[in-house]
């Protein structure tokens, strides 16, 4: 006898992602899924937001981890809460240990709450995490085919953070290639940012397009 | 370690699907699973084997079925498969991404369920 299934494998994650996307409107959390390649700039990236608006808003950071500390007890020295998951190898992070830290971090309302995942394009992408927002970032140093090789990365992604630009003439990097491959996944919904967390270039508008989301986000009822 | 995970929730499933069948033995699942959805198909079967131990499962096939992920061109409205720069090979426009290549799912279980019929 045979019986049609038909059925996602990855649903028990999706129940899970359900339930901290309740947890988070009832709070007020805004949570942001930060993924990208080791070394992408996913730490400087988040360090970058913590020092911009730590003044203005209530901020919160989940490290992923396969073993270290070392991020988290960088971003801890910013002042702001942080929680460390060591996934003991596992490749990404899923709903339930999402679920698991916001308990133990204890965010308080109104928190933004970044999430930095385990360091890879392909396995964070499949696992919902309840975020409000995901953003990659891909550094120039990687190449400009990543799009084309890890396209469900970017397409699941609502912001592409473009890091290490300071090192793309260098290497070649090949910009319209790069975004041809963006657009063809993104349509007209490429959010893109060219930045240098070395020399700061490009910061100012990746700073004034959070600033703008964090405050209407906040100020809405 | 990617499947470690998804080879879990797969067992899952399909231990719920049995509960009320009962059945005498599991024979084979087919898993559907896209040339884009990023799971390993070699890693998947090494878990399955692995996990299934002590199960209703044990000893049964996992049976993959791969799809191929395929774009859509803007110019010539038919789809094609992946191409490195995602250009079609009819025209050389630019396609965009589709469905297809990111199925993963059960598709189907196949029990023996001790009906002679
Ligand atoms: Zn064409």
């Amino acid at each position: 006898m045979k019986i049609k299934v038909i059925k996602d494998i990855l649903q028990k994650n999706e129940f899970s992602a359900d339930s901290i996307r309740e947890l988070a409107k009832e709070n007020r959390w805004f949570l942001i899924n930060v993924m990208g390649s080791p070394g992408a700039g996913k730490t400087s990236f988040i360090r970058t937001m913590i020092n911009a608006f730590k003044d203005k808003f209530n901020i919160a950071v989940i490290e992923g981890d396969v073993a270290s500390t070392i991020d988290a007890e960088e971003i801890s020295k910013l002042g702001v809460k942080v929680l460390q998951i060591n996934t003991g190898g596992a490749c990404h992070l899923v709903a339930d240990s999402i679920n698991e830290a916001i308990l133990n971090l204890n965010p308080g309302k109104n928190t933004i709450i970044f999430i930095e995942n385990i360091g890879n394009l392909i396995c964070p992408s499949s696992f919902d995490l309840g975020e409000n927002m995901r953003v990659v970032i891909s550094s120039a140093a990687e190449g400009d085919d990543k799009p084309y090789k890890y396209p469900i990365m970017f397409e699941s992604s609502d912001v592409v953070v473009l890091s290490k630009i300071d090192v793309a003439e260098v290497i070649g990097f090949d910009m319209e290639r790069y975004i041809k491959g963006l657009k063809a996944i993104k349509g007209d919904n490429l959010n893109l940012f060219k930045v240098s967390f070395k020399t700061s270039e490009g910061l100012n508008e990746l700073e004034d397009y959070f600033s703008k989301l964090f405050s209407s986000y906040f100020n809405h009822k | 370690m990617h499947e470690y995970f998804v080879t879990q929730q797969l067992i899952k499933i399909a231990e719920d699907e049995l509960k009320e069948i009962k059945p005498k033995r599991v024979l084979s699942i087919k898993v559907i699973v896209g040339e884009l959805s990023g799971i390993i198909d070699e890693s998947l079967k090494f878990y399955f084997d692995v996990l299934t131990k002590g199960t209703i499962l044990e000893g049964s096939k996992l049976e993959i079925e791969q799809k191929k992920a395929l774009l859509f061109c803007n110019a010539c409205h038919e789809y094609f498969e992946r191409t490195k720069d995602f250009l079609c090979p009819k025209c050389k426009a630019l396609g965009k991404l589709t469905q297809y290549g990111k199925e993963f799912y059960i598709e189907s279980i196949e029990v023996d369920d001790g009906d002679e019929n």
